[in-house]
């Protein structure tokens, strides 16, 4: 046997493009992830665009092969390179590995096995792709990718198969395999194989809907590396730091899809509540080690966080498709009483934040029911107090200023509330401050601008100064209301912070100080809103029916499948019933079936009449099918017709073959003499030569001749 | 013949298989560890393409008949061509991506041959050849002969070992004879064995020599062994029961008696070193070749007695080809297996001027031209 690097390569221009093509899609898929780093695709492109030029240049090509092992101990380097100091993500790093490397391998295909590794990386993009998308256009490269790898995978199988059988061949009958537009084999084959993919593909799509459907959904985590977690650029976290909030402010990526039922709108406030940050160092506020309790998930994965019973109508119920994020919290509208998990627990802190375990940031579906709570917001006021305080207590002198007259908690926490909102700008674009200054300061008494969380700290801060408990809550706004899928869209770019104040017997109530203006999507224009609102559509289906698809849903397909089994046996067992008495005379003769069954007994004769039709009709195609598959000779008996009506007197003796009979009759048949003899010769060869075969070809000459016959 | 049961169409991976199936149980666990729905798809995807391997591959087999048609003896050195009838009885489905493989032994050393077969179209018959040339005399027996497929996607490979072999031959066989090469002789070297190459050849005559001379009609007195099957058949008239059609062959007349080269005895071998002894044995096949082209014929003999026993026109043949210089006792019972008593009528060449001119011969080829 010949090495494989010795073997020629037939069919190797159609490989090659094959291969790329399917390189392409596998690009694509990383691509429309939209998390790969654009310089990377680039240069895939840039490395795509010179092989497919590269590939008549031979020598060109060989060179590349011998440099290709240094080139990909570059590529690895800078893809460690990548892992550590730039994406800071194993994922992320893999895939700009991958995309590289296979750019880089499409510089050189020149053998069966440097086809096959790129084949193979390909999968391994689509692969990769997959821990990165979480949109629908995944599914659309999956469904192109499937039939390209089907036809890459045949053509290389048939090219080594076709190189092997060459190579074995003695010299003197060795030839350069032909290029494929001039193979007269390769284009007789090329339809069939093209028919065979086709059928590959539709038994590879049910495959993989049956192991979708029907694969149970374990979800072990065995392996939890922190390298594996979900990739994304901006994120929601445990803290918030002035210095360096406002990023997040521009990502318009979607955090998460809240679905609540068109009635309950007017009860939306558009606050999704996250956690709460009390301890503030001057620049950064994060959350003080709150004691947190697990609440254990009962039947149905529902996770109560309220012991007394609670009115359902007044509840609010939402159905939270939560993107990955870089903290555990669960989003609610204020405030939440009960969860609908597949975690066996859930983490429930002293101030009410809920959380998932420990580490567990992937994309996550849950139902939650929250008691609808207003969030109180500012009104404006004729009198406001001075902006020109400064010192070392300034900020405490101004909360005391504000609250100037207020008597209670919540008369001071509004006052301040009302004071912040209508005597300040909401902006992101912040002006520097010095470093050494406070940045709550700067906003309070210099800039007097600021984001959400500049206006929320602000209020804690004064409300803190009053000796007034209160702390930042940190969570979503959004009003974006999508018609046709009748859900919230919330982004990234709605991430919010506002106030929770320790109220006297009222416990803790919200305010919040940020004189934001909501965005619902109506200032885009109509086409535009309706085409983003479809593929957001799309993508909430997509969450919902694909990546939110788990060991629920499949016990509910299995006892759906199981009940309507049930349903059919019943029926079926109540036709039988009926059936047996309706044929039995017995019965019939006492007068059965009974009065007010008319509808259901015409049902049932229907159902009766379409079975036996359905049975009369499989009978005759398939015995039809039979003899028409054995007859090889069923024109026989219609030429013999043809003779015997022509002739008008002789009729065909049994011992007398075809020939004879026509030579007995001495007629002329003129023009159609010829066809008589056709017909004899594909009958003779038909009867008597074991190998003949009524290929479809001769099956329609022959019916055709027939009908010259009889015209 | 035709295959029809899955069980008797065993499937193995291939290398790419064997990584294939890896990989796949690699992305189950990894869909299973993270409860990624996407991995579950590609899971999902990954294990379609190995069932679609299987039930293409399985189709692709599935009512192929192959018939292989083995030429009836072959020249050392010489292309040789080896039928293969492949005719596929599906209604639709064509048979794409098969090979066959033949596994045989020629001399006792392993010579496998293989045939790609890129597709045959439902309910048709395509005939291939599978071409190679042998690089010794000896007999080529075919140990197995297996069709597999690694159709569509090289991951699973479908076997088939049931393949008819000249089943429409008188007696099937599995094997076939090598025989040794020929080297073209010259004038000079014919003319010491008595027989010229200017030869004028006289006009043949009627007789019953084994050449065909001619045919026609058949005549009451005819023996009916003579009769033409072929030829009568091409003038056959299904109207008329007249037998006067039937058509016989007239042979020629034997003019020159055939020559009778005495083998030599087995000592006379020892010390050669192998190329000599394939040589002899090449220059001897060479030597009866030219004498049967000049219509004369040449017959091998061995002393016994007072007389000889000889291998005629048919078993010179298998002896030239399946003499082996290392077990005289097996070439003895060869011998006597094809060999016949004789008295020897015609001339015979001795065993000393066989080895002589075999010398000189070679001698001959060995100066250098010009």
């Amino acid at each position: 046997m010949a090495k494989a690097a010795a073997q020629p390569m037939p069919l190797a221009s159609v490989l090659g493009n094959a291969v790329r093509f399917l390189a392409l899609i596998g690009a694509g898929a990383m691509a429309l992830s939209r998390e790969c780093d654009n310089l990377i695709l680039v240069v895939f492109a840039v490395l795509f665009t010179i092989g497919f030029f590269l590939e008549r240049h031979t020598s060109a090509v060989k060179l590349m092969g011998l440099l290709q092992p240094f080139f990909a101990v570059f590529i690895f380097c800078i893809a460690i390179a990548d892992f550590l100091y730039l994406s800071n993500s194993f994922l992320l790093a893999i895939a700009h590995f991958l995309l590289s490397l296979q750019g880089l391998r499409l510089l050189a295909l020149q053998t069966h096995r440097e086809s096959m590794g790129s084949i193979l990386l390909s999968s391994m993009m689509l692969l990769s792709a997959s821990t990165l998308s979480v949109e629908w256009t995944f599914l659309v490269m999956l469904l192109v990718f499937l039939p390209v790898i089907i036809w890459t995978l045949t053509v290389h199988n048939i090219s080594l198969e076709w190189g092997r059988a060459l190579a074995v061949r003695p010299e003197t009958e060795k030839q350069a395999p032909l290029p494929a537009v001039q193979d007269p084999v390769w284009l007789k084959l090329k339809p069939l194989l093209r028919g065979c993919a086709g059928l590959a593909f539709l038994v590879t799509v049910t495959c993989c809907a049956a192991v979708f459907l029907a694969f149970p959904r374990f979800n072990f985590r065995g392996f939890k590396g922190q390298y594996l977690q979900p990739v994304h650029k901006s994120g929601f976290t445990n803290q918030v730091n002035l210095y360096k909030s406002g990023k997040i402010f521009e990502d318009k990526t979607v955090a998460m899809r809240v679905e609540i039922a068109p009635e309950d709108r007017p009860r939306w406030t558009g606050y999704l509540r996250g956690g709460t940050l009390d301890q503030f160092n001057g620049r950064i506020w994060t959350h003080s080690s709150l004691a947190a309790k697990s609440v254990y998930a009962q039947k149905g994965g529902v996770v109560e966080l309220v012991s007394r019973s609670l009115d359902q109508k007044k509840l609010l119920h939402q159905t939270v498709y939560l993107e990955s994020m870089d903290s555990p919290i669960l989003f609610a509208a204020p405030y939440p009483v009960r969860f609908k998990v597949n975690r066996p627990f859930l983490e429930v802190r002293s101030d009410g934040s809920v959380l998932r375990g420990h580490g567990d940031t992937w994309r996550f579906h849950y139902e939650v029911d929250s008691v609808p709570v207003k969030v109180r917001e500012g009104q404006p006021r004729t009198q406001s107090p001075s902006p020109s305080i400064r010192g070392s207590d300034a900020v405490h002198t101004l909360a005391l200023q504000i609250t100037q007259g207020a008597r209670t908690n919540s008369e001071k926490a509004q006052r301040i509330c009302d004071y912040l909102r209508f005597n300040y700008t909401y902006s992101l674009h912040l002006q520097a401050s010095s470093p050494q200054k406070s940045p709550i300061e700067a906003f309070l008494f210099e800039h007097k601008r600021g984001q959400c969380e500049y206006f929320a700290s602000a209020m804690t801060l004064l409300l803190t100064k009053l000796g007034i408990p209160a702390r930042m809550v940190t969570g979503f706004l959004s009003h974006e209301w999508s018609q046709r899928g009748h859900y919230y869209i919330v982004r990234m770019k709605n991430a919010h912070a506002w106030v929770e104040v320790n109220v006297d017997k009222k416990g803790w109530v919200a305010f919040d100080p940020s004189p934001r203006e909501v965005e619902t999507g109506a200032v885009q224009s109509v086409w535009r809103r309706e085409i983003l609102e479809f593929m957001d559509h799309l993508n909430l289906r997509w969450n919902r029916y694909i990546l939110s698809y788990d060991i629920e849903r499949q016990s509910e397909i299995l006892k759906t499948i199981s009940r309507t089994s049930f349903q059919i046996s019943a029926n079926l067992t109540q036709w039988t019933n009926w059936m047996s008495e309706a044929i039995s005379p017995f019965k019939r003769d006492r007068g059965m079936p009974q009065k007010g069954n008319t509808s259901k007994d015409l049902w049932n004769y229907g159902l009766g009449a379409m079975g036996t039709a359905f049975l009369g009709i499989f009978a005759f195609w398939f015995f039809n099918r039979r003899k028409s598959s054995k007859n090889r000779i069923w024109f026989y008996k219609e030429v013999v017709r043809y003779l015997e009506k022509n002739d008008g007197k002789k009729k065909k003796r049994t011992a007398q073959t075809l020939k004879e009979f026509r030579q007995s009759l001495n007629r002329n048949y003129e023009g159609k003499a010829a066809v008589l003899e056709y017909l004899e010769r594909e009958y003779y060869r038909l009867r008597f030569d074991p190998k003949a075969l009524p290929s479809s070809e001769i099956q329609r000459a022959i019916a055709h001749s027939l009908k010259q016959l009889k015209k | 013949m035709i295959p029809h049961s899955v069980a008797k169409r065993p499937i193995q991976l291939t290398p790419a298989g064997w990584i294939f199936i890896f990989y796949t149980i690699g992305v189950g666990a990894g869909a299973i560890n993270t409860g990624n729905n996407l991995l579950y798809l590609i899971f999902g995807v990954f294990l379609g393409l190995i069932l679609a391997s299987g039930v293409l591959s399985d189709l692709s087999l599935w009512r192929l008949k192959i018939e292989l048609v083995l030429p009836e003896e072959a020249e050392a050195g010489q292309p040789c061509y080896l039928t293969v009838r492949a005719t596929n009885h599906k209604k639709k489905l064509a048979s794409v991506g098969i090979t066959l493989e033949l596994k045989g032994r020629l001399r006792g050393q392993p010579l496998d041959l293989k045939l790609f077969i890129p597709t045959v179209l439902p309910q048709e018959t395509t005939v291939f050849q599978i071409v190679f040339t042998p690089s010794s005399r000896g007999a080529y027996e075919i140990e197995s002969a297996t069709l597999n497929t690694r159709y569509p996607f090289g991951l699973l490979q479908k076997k088939w070992r049931s393949i008819a072999i000249d089943t429409n031959a008188d007696s099937p066989k599995k094997a076939f004879l090598v025989t040794p090469a020929l080297f073209p002789l010259y004038s000079g070297e014919l003319e010491r064995f008595g027989l010229e190459e200017e030869e004028t050849e006289a006009a043949p005559l009627r007789g019953d020599g084994a050449t065909l001379y001619g045919l026609r009609e058949f005549r009451q007195s005819d023996n009916p062994k003579r009769i033409h099957w072929k030829a009568s058949a091409k003038r056959f008239d299904a109207s008329s029961d007249d037998w006067a059609h039937w058509l016989v062959k007239e042979m020629e007349k034997d003019q020159d008696s055939p020559l009778a080269i005495l083998w030599p005895p087995q000592a006379a071998f020892e010390g050669w070193a192998e190329e000599r002894r394939e040589a002899f044995i090449s220059y001897v096949a060479s030597v009866i070749w030219s004498f049967d082209q000049k219509g004369r014929g040449a017959a091998l003999a061995l002393p016994k007695g007072a007389g000889y026993r000889t291998l005629g026109q048919k078993a010179l043949w298998p002896f030239l080809s399946l003499f082996d210089f290392e077990a005289p006792a097996q070439n003895e019972v060869l011998f006597n297996s094809l060999s016949e008593d004789n008295e020897l009528s015609y001339p015979v060449l001795s065993s000393e001027t066989l080895l002589k001119q075999f010398d000189e011969w070679r001698k001959g080829r060995e100066k250098p031209h010009g």
